[in-house]
Parts: C-alpha cells; sequence; structure tokens
C-alpha cells in the first residue's frame, strides 16, 4: 500500500502550486458488548480509508476516498488540490512548512489476550459477572460495557517519509443507578489501556465493579456543597482532567498562533505554583494516548510544556511549529480519515510531588474532595473552565464527613488555579484516560496522568 | 449488491453516503475539506438474537463477511420479546426529507461562502472569530430488509460553528454561536449573523457575578438542551425499560399545570425531522406531556416489543465521530425534534422590568437523565437592572430541572437548538425562554465585595 500512497504523492508534487502533500491509510476494526440488569447487545465494524492533504496556494486541501486503486488515489489528490484553491483565493497569509528529510519508522502495539480473539460467550461471561457483582440493595440498574479497537496507519508524503504504525486500544467499563425512596443516584467507571484484555482483567473486576455500586448508594446519602470559593482535594482522575482541560488545551499551538489562548507570549513565564511540572508525551509505551508518530509523521517525545510552574513550549504541528518559530513536537492528529490535522495533547501529565494522600486532607479546614468527573470544558481565551464532578466527601477539620453530592467546580482564572495549587501526592492513581473533543469535533484518544491535587478557591456550586 | 444477504439472513440493511464540505477559520480561512464516505451496517435477527455489524468496504465477500459478523454477536445476546421484528410497515414513498439542491450542488462553494460572510460580519462589529467551522452536507440513507421493505430518505444541512470575541487583549469568554439549518437561506442566515455578532460586540469587561439570589432568564440554547436530556429522554422506550427515568407510569402529573411538549420527527423546518426513520418507519407526532401529565412514551422497534407497543418511529442512528460515520452508529431509541409550548411573558418585557441576570449561554448546558441535576459556569451572561446590560460571568447556577420547571414562567418566543454539534443527525428542542424567581447564585465574589 505504500507504495501506491509514494505514487500518489509523485502525482501530487507536478499538480500546480503545490509545496507539499501528505497521505495516510487508516484501517481500524472495533468490537462491542454491553450487558445490563435489563438487556445485552453487541456490535463490530470495520473501516478503510486514505486521507490525501495537499498544501497548495498556501492553503490546505483535504480529500478521502474508501478505494486502494491508484487512479481513485490521484482523484482523491485532485479533488483536496482543487479544496485547497477555492478557498486559497480568499486568503491573505499563505500557509507553509518546514522541510525536512524523509523519515521511515514502524511501531505496533497488541496485548498477549486480545479482546478481538476472545470468544463472544467469555466476553459475555465476564460482563454478567460484573453486572452481578455490582448488583446490591437499592442499585436499581447496572450496566457493564467492554470495547477493542484496532488501527493500522500508513503513511506517506512527498518528501519520501514512510510510516506504520498498528496499535490496539481496550476499554471496560460499568454504570450502577442506586433509588432510596427520596433519591436517585448514578456512578460510573472506566479503564482504558493500549493492548489486550489482560490488562482489564488484572485490575480485578470484582473489587471495580463492586466499587462503582458501593458509591452510587453512598451518593443517595450525600450532601450539597458549599457554594462560592472553596478548597479543593481532586482525585488523580479529575486532577487529569482538570490540568487537560484547563492547561492542556490552552497549550496547542494553533489557538496561540489565533490569538485564542491566555498563554499566548508566556513563554518562559510563571504560569503555576512552583510545585506544578507538565509535560506531554505520546511515546510512552502502552499508555492510552500514545501515538509513537504522529499523523504528520513526526515521531513523538517527552516535551516539557511547564517546569517548576515555568511555561516551555506549546505542542505544535509542523504548519504551527513553522508559524511560531519552534520544533514540532509530534502532537499533529486526526480522527480518522475525513478529518484534518490540528495540535493535539497525547498523554499530558502532571509530575507527582512530595504528600502523602492522608497528609494533604489533615491541610483541610473546610473544603471537599471530588473523586469522579462528568464532563469538562475549556475556556483558553477567557481564562475560565467547568468541571462537572459526580461526588466526593466533605472535609472538615482534616477529616472526611458527609458525602458529597454533585459539584460543578470554576475560576476566573485557570493561571490563578494553577497557581493556588498547594499540594500534590506521592503517588499516582488510575486516570481518566478516553476520547477528547476539541472545538467542534475531532475525536482522539488522550491520557492524564496525574497524582492527587490541592487546590485552594475553587469557585464551587451543585445541588 | 445487498440481495444475496436479504434473502440469506433474516437482516435489515442501513446504507448511508453523507458528503461534506467544511472550512475551517479564525481570522481568516484555514483549510477547506471536502469528503464523502459510504457505508452500511447490518442487523440479524437469528434465534430472536439481534445482532449488529457495520462496513464501509462495498464489496460482496465484505458484505457477506459483515453479515457473519453480526450473527456472531447476536449469538451471545439475550433473546428479544417474540414480538420484535423488522419493520413490515409499507405505505410511505421512497424519498423525501428536506433538500435544498442548492447546497447538494456545490457543497465547498457554500461552506466557503457561508465562512466569508461570517468573517465579514465579525470584522464589521470589531468582533475577532478565534474558531470558525463552516459545514454543508448532503446525505441519503436507505433502509432494507428481508421483509421486502425498502425506504429511502435525502436531505441537506448546513452548519455554521463560530467562537468569537470583542478584539481586545483582556481575557474574555468566546461566545459560541452555532447555526444550523436544512436549506440555505441567505436571509435568515445574515439576520443571525448580524444578530449575534453584534451581542458578542456586547461583551466586553465582563463583571464577577457575586453569590447570591438572582432572577434568572434562561435562554433557549441554554433550556433546550437541559431538557432534552430530561423531559426528551425520560419517555423512551429504553429509560421504560431500564427502570431509570424520573417519568414512572402515563397519567402521572411530571410538570405543573401548562406545560406542554410533544415528539415531533415531522416538524416542518425541524433540525431532526425525516420521513422514515432508521429502521424504515414513518416519523410521528404526539404528545408527551400535556398540562403537565405525562401521556405516552415514544418507541424504536426493539423497545416497542418489550412493552407489546408499535413503533413510534423514533429509531436514530448517531455518531459523535461526524454526519459521516452515520452507518457506524447504533441504532437506539431517541427524541427527535421535542417542542415545548410557549407560555404568556414576552422575553422583552421580562428583560425591561428584571433586576437578575439573563442567560445567553454557559459552559456545558446539560443534566444528568438518571437524576435531572444540572450545574453549569454562566459564561456569556448580563446583568440586568430594569433595562440596562452590564456583561457579566464567573458564576456557577445548579439545580434540578424537575424543580426549575415547578417555579418557572415561559415566554412566548421560542428557539430552535441541536443536542449536538458533532454530527447534524442529533435530537433538536424548539422551546421558549424561562424566566426563574429568587435562584441560588454561586459567585467568585460574596455580594457586596
Amino acid at each position: 500500500m505504500q507504495d501506491t500512497l509514494l505514487s500518489a504523492m509523485n502525482y501530487a508534487r507536478g499538480l500546480g502550486k503545490v509545496s507539499y502533500a501528505d497521505a495516510r491509510t487508516i484501517q481500524s476494526k472495533t468490537t462491542s458488548m454491553i450487558i445490563s440488569t435489563k438487556e445485552e447487545g453487541a456490535q463490530s465494524s470495520s473501516s478503510f480509508g486514505v486521507s490525501i492533504r495537499v498544501l497548495a496556494g498556501g492553503m490546505w486541501g483535504y480529500s478521502s476516498t474508501q478505494s486502494k486503486a491508484l487512479a481513485d488515489l490521484k482523484a482523491a489528490v485532485e479533488s483536496a488540490h482543487k479544496a485547497a484553491l477555492v478557498a486559497a483565493a480568499h486568503k491573505k497569509e499563505g500557509i507553509e512548512i518546514e522541510p525536512r528529510k524523509a523519515a521511515i519508522g514502524k511501531a505496533r502495539v497488541f496485548g498477549k489476550q486480545s479482546f478481538f480473539d476472545m470468544p463472544f460467550e467469555e466476553r459475555r461471561k465476564i460482563l454478567s459477572e460484573m453486572v452481578d457483582f455490582a448488583k446490591q440493595d437499592k442499585i436499581i440498574f447496572t450496566q457493564a460495557s467492554a470495547s477493542a479497537s484496532k488501527t493500522t496507519k500508513h503513511f506517506a508524503n512527498t518528501e519520501g517519509s514512510v510510516i506504520e504504525t498498528d496499535i490496539e486500544r481496550t476499554r471496560a467499563g460499568i454504570t450502577s443507578v442506586a433509588r432510596s425512596a427520596a433519591k436517585q443516584a448514578m456512578n460510573y467507571d472506566v479503564f482504558a489501556v493500549q493492548g489486550g484484555f489482560e490488562k482489564i482483567l488484572a485490575l480485578g473486576l470484582e473489587e471495580f465493579s463492586k466499587s462503582v455500586s458501593d458509591k452510587a448508594i453512598l451518593f443517595l446519602s450525600s450532601k450539597k456543597p458549599p457554594k462560592g470559593k472553596t478548597t479543593v482535594l481532586m482525585s488523580p482522575s479529575v486532577g487529569g482532567t482538570l490540568i487537560h482541560e484547563v492547561f492542556g488545551h490552552a497549550a496547542e499551538a494553533d489557538w496561540i498562533a489565533c490569538g485564542r489562548s491566555l498563554l499566548r507570549k508566556k513563554l518562559n513565564q510563571k504560569i503555576a505554583s512552583d510545585i506544578v511540572s507538565i509535560y506531554d508525551d505520546g511515546s510512552i509505551p502502552g499508555a492510552w494516548g500514545s501515538v509513537y508518530y504522529d499523523d504528520e509523521g513526526t515521531q513523538c517525545k517527552k516535551n516539557a510544556l511547564v517546569e517548576n510552574g515555568m511555561l516551555k513550549q506549546y505542542m505544535h504541528t509542523r504548519e504551527t511549529a513553522k508559524k511560531l518559530g519552534m520544533p514540532p513536537t509530534g502532537n499533529g492528529r486526526l480522527q480518522d480519515f475525513t478529518h484534518t490535522i490540528i495540535p493535539r495533547m497525547t498523554n499530558t501529565c502532571l509530575e507527582a510531588g512530595d504528600m502523602n494522600f492522608e497528609e494533604m486532607v489533615s491541610l483541610v479546614k473546610k473544603g471537599i474532595f471530588v473523586d469522579r468527573y462528568t464532563i469538562a470544558l475549556e475556556d483558553p481565551a477567557g481564562g475560565s473552565f467547568e468541571l462537572k464532578t459526580l461526588g466526593g466527601y466533605h472535609i472538615e477539620n482534616g477529616k472526611f464527613t458527609a458525602p458529597l453530592n454533585r459539584a460543578t467546580l470554576s475560576s476566573s482564572s485557570f493561571i490563578e488555579t494553577l497557581s493556588n495549587v498547594v499540594g500534590l501526592s506521592k503517588k499516582y492513581g488510575r486516570d481518566s484516560s478516553g476520547m477528547c473533543g476539541k472545538g467542534h469535533e475531532n475525536w482522539v484518544p488522550v491520557g492524564n496522568p496525574s497524582p492527587h491535587i490541592l487546590i485552594k478557591d475553587l469557585t464551587v456550586g451543585g445541588v | 449488491m445487498f440481495d444475496r444477504v436479504l434473502k440469506k439472513y433474516n437482516c435489515e440493511v442501513f446504507v448511508s453516503e453523507v458528503s461534506l464540505a467544511e472550512v475551517a477559520f479564525d481570522r481568516e480561512l484555514n483549510a477547506a475539506r471536502e469528503v464523502s464516505e459510504r457505508g452500511y451496517s447490518i442487523r440479524t435477527l437469528s434465534g430472536q438474537r439481534l445482532g449488529s455489524a457495520s462496513s464501509n468496504l462495498f464489496v460482496t465477500n465484505e458484505i457477506e463477511k459483515t453479515a457473519e459478523e453480526s450473527i456472531d454477536t447476536g449469538r451471545c445476546t439475550k433473546q428479544l420479546p417474540k414480538s420484535f421484528s423488522f419493520t413490515d410497515k409499507m405505505g410511505c414513498s421512497l424519498v423525501s426529507g428536506t433538500y435544498d439542491k442548492s447546497i447538494d450542488k456545490a457543497l465547498c462553494a457554500q461552506a466557503t461562502e457561508i465562512a466569508i460572510n461570517a468573517l465579514e460580519c465579525a470584522e464589521k462589529n470589531n468582533v475577532l472569530v478565534t474558531d470558525g467551522r463552516s459545514r454543508a452536507v448532503s446525505f441519503k440513507y436507505r433502509v432494507m430488509n428481508s421483509l421486502g421493505i425498502e425506504k429511502e430518505e435525502k436531505g441537506t444541512y448546513l452548519t455554521v460553528m463560530i467562537d468569537a470575541k470583542p478584539i481586545t487583549d483582556k481575557p474574555i469568554a468566546e461566545v459560541p454561536l452555532v447555526f444550523r439549518d436544512r436549506i440555505y437561506d441567505k436571509k435568515k442566515y445574515s439576520l443571525w449573523l448580524n444578530e449575534k455578532m453584534g451581542l458578542v460586540s456586547r461583551f466586553v469587561m465582563p463583571r464577577k457575578i457575586p453569590t447570591g439570589k438572582y432572577d434568572l432568564l434562561l435562554s433557549p440554547d441554554v433550556f433546550g438542551p437541559l431538557l432534552l436530556d430530561t423531559v426528551g429522554t425520560w419517555p423512551s422506550g429504553l429509560m421504560r425499560l431500564e427502570g431509570t427515568g424520573q417519568f414512572k407510569k402515563t397519567g402521572d402529573v411530571v410538570a405543573p399545570n401548562g406545560f406542554s411538549a410533544a415528539m415531533d420527527g415531522t416538524y416542518p423546518g425541524g433540525l431532526s425531522t425525516y420521513s422514515v426513520d432508521f429502521e424504515g418507519n414513518k416519523t410521528t407526532k404526539g404528545k408527551i406531556i400535556e398540562n403537565g401529565v405525562f401521556k405516552k412514551y415514544y418507541y424504536d422497534q426493539k423497545y416497542a416489543s418489550y412493552f407489546n407497543e408499535s413503533s413510534t418511529g423514533n429509531a436514530m442512528r448517531s455518531s459523535s465521530l461526524g454526519a459521516e460515520k452515520i452507518f457506524a452508529g447504533t441504532t437506539h431509541c431517541c427524541a427527535q425534534n421535542l417542542i415545548v409550548s410557549g407560555g404568556a411573558e414576552k422575553a422583552e418585557d421580562l428583560l425591561s422590568d428584571m433586576k437578575g441576570i439573563f442567560v445567553e449561554n454557559v459552559g456545558i448546558a446539560s443534566a444528568d437523565s438518571e437524576t435531572g441535576a444540572f450545574g453549569f459556569e454562566l459564561r456569556n451572561a448580563f446583568l440586568v437592572n430594569k433595562g440596562e446590560f452590564t456583561p457579566a460571568r464567573y458564576a456557577v447556577y445548579s439545580g434540578t430541572v424537575q424543580d426549575l420547571l415547578k417555579e418557572a414562567k415561559f415566554t412566548k418566543e421560542t428557539g430552535q437548538v441541536s443536542e449536538t454539534h458533532e454530527s447534524e443527525f442529533s435530537s433538536s428542542c424548539v422551546c421558549p425562554y424561562v424566566f426563574l424567581e429568587k435562584q441560588d447564585v454561586a459567585g467568585a465574589t460574596k455580594r457586596g465585595s
């Protein structure tokens, strides 16, 4: 297939005003199963497509085809070329990228026990057991799910680069709904890994399933959060999401370049407390957000973004790197063959601190501990953010007291929030690895490893 | 192409073909993509077990393989009730829907034109577009099954999504603007652009909202998603089966007298209007709440079979991965257009009399579909004092939709909002502005400070 891609790239080179072109085939397979106390369902899907990108007249043009034939690839190249030139007529400042030498690379990640290879009877048995483990008094509904995907990409460009990646990802999750006479409460948990189902089994599905129901029942007696500015202790799952939303998106270089991010012109300035160091790394073996080579063929590596509170770097595509005069960082990603490449996070990690969890709780005179999150939204231009949490505990005089109801966390300035980080735990916990959409779509897998985080003065509201 | 599997298996084949042009822009145009994807999903019924598999490879052996995979996936699932079958309802002609030939003919040119219009209007209003996408979509889907049913729907969408803010170096939240329609009405789009860019230009130097009790007026953009997650979801056959919704049985009083809502897949101009649903059933219109009383559930073929009911034509497919991936989305029982009746108040009168907060946009307008709880950041709001508007933000408002409905007054004016922006195929809600007295708002400062 790579020979066909290279031939298509040769063809692109000959079209008018073309300064660069690349192409990638994306072949993916998914399989999933859901079992609840009420019903069962399973699904599989497979797809193949080729994404073509042409830089012509200083404008990107994208096209795609579902065919492997060279003639169809050439037609897609022409279509991308045409789309670029239609829009280029209205463009004031042309897009450029720094030329580079041809690269050859390969990366493969497979598990020992692929979910694809597990007979449906075995999958059903495991998920049914999860549902049974989660059944308890007051639990009115439980649903267990598992899925896996295999994505194979071949990349080639007009510079002669040829890259191949082959990655398997596996996820399992459980949801429980509890009900009392006065209230209904929901809890869920998801575990996502790169590799096979053996990593999911190693988690201990009995404990995993039971704990989700235990907490749903606990939330039945939860009390509303305090209102206004509050000290918040976050689990690694919530903390990782906070770093991803409040900092990560603001450090993606397309938003720096267009003036959308408050981190613009803040390189080598203090944007967080001294104990905060953050890096992005798409090369961590087996981590959910790792891609090893990004969708422009740049090899991923560890990029220090914040060191001891100081902003050191942004996350780039080749286009933003050229525009801002910095090196590419391997963060150019696309959702699939019909989408565009933009700067995206991979695994965005907050470095651990030096505290024990108990020590962190003991520091809180009056505040809350938030354990799970449901959804979060960034605001890189305005500086605020919104993070919806599912439950946790009230903390008074250094001790957990009543269970906490849903709380919405916000702040008027994420730089102030990062500067208000007063404690980080020594240990990492299970993070909130999942799918991230940017702007209006474009979903990619991302990881957010984080320790527990203690932050003062967050705005809290809730019922 | 599918004759062989339709004869060999008891199955339903859903085929979609979506062509899409999208232009990305901020200060100017950045990238244009013109793509199309064809794909199909095969649902098989074998021993009353339903399986499902999808693919975008249109070759005979791949189609056969996909059908076999579908049988495999169904093999280990629970049997469905005996009454379940694929639809055998005739009487709905092939091809209708909301279709604009001018969009279909020149997708990329249309997407470019509406992007340029947006940028020109922004410049005129001294507004900076920080992230914009204009998208023209043309789609076709066909449902065939082994009972001889074959139906086709064809349609178009035009979507513009813009994040914009006044031109200033100050940290000001962007205002998210979304325009979506089924046909390209230049006048309507131009009016919308002028109104919204005018609104953005006013949002300079927002004040921090102090903690306290306020009268609130929520726009349809805020109220609609809360309704879709709750009032629009609780009457679904799925929630009835799971027993997790807040509507327990028909005839119960679930809202104040005067509150009425309909589920309408046929609503003219509706963003979720189709002549046939994604299982080939004719879409319908029905009251789900009348004067506060819960009237009826809505169903697809599967959930109807659990309750010995008929499908109400509410089978949908959605994909957060984009409209072109619709074939790969699971068939589910879903709201189409949720139509909530307006009230007696005029938004203009309420705003001229009120002392409180007008909430135009929030961070994430969503409610928990199990409990009805919501909580969001007031991102683009105005402190209103007898007709004077001061931009304001940095506060959290939370509650439950059930309590909100008890205390609400509704305006005559309504607006339409889509559930998601990622895919054109999503539920929509037509609803009024909602006025609430003395609501608790958690701010970044204390009142008076």
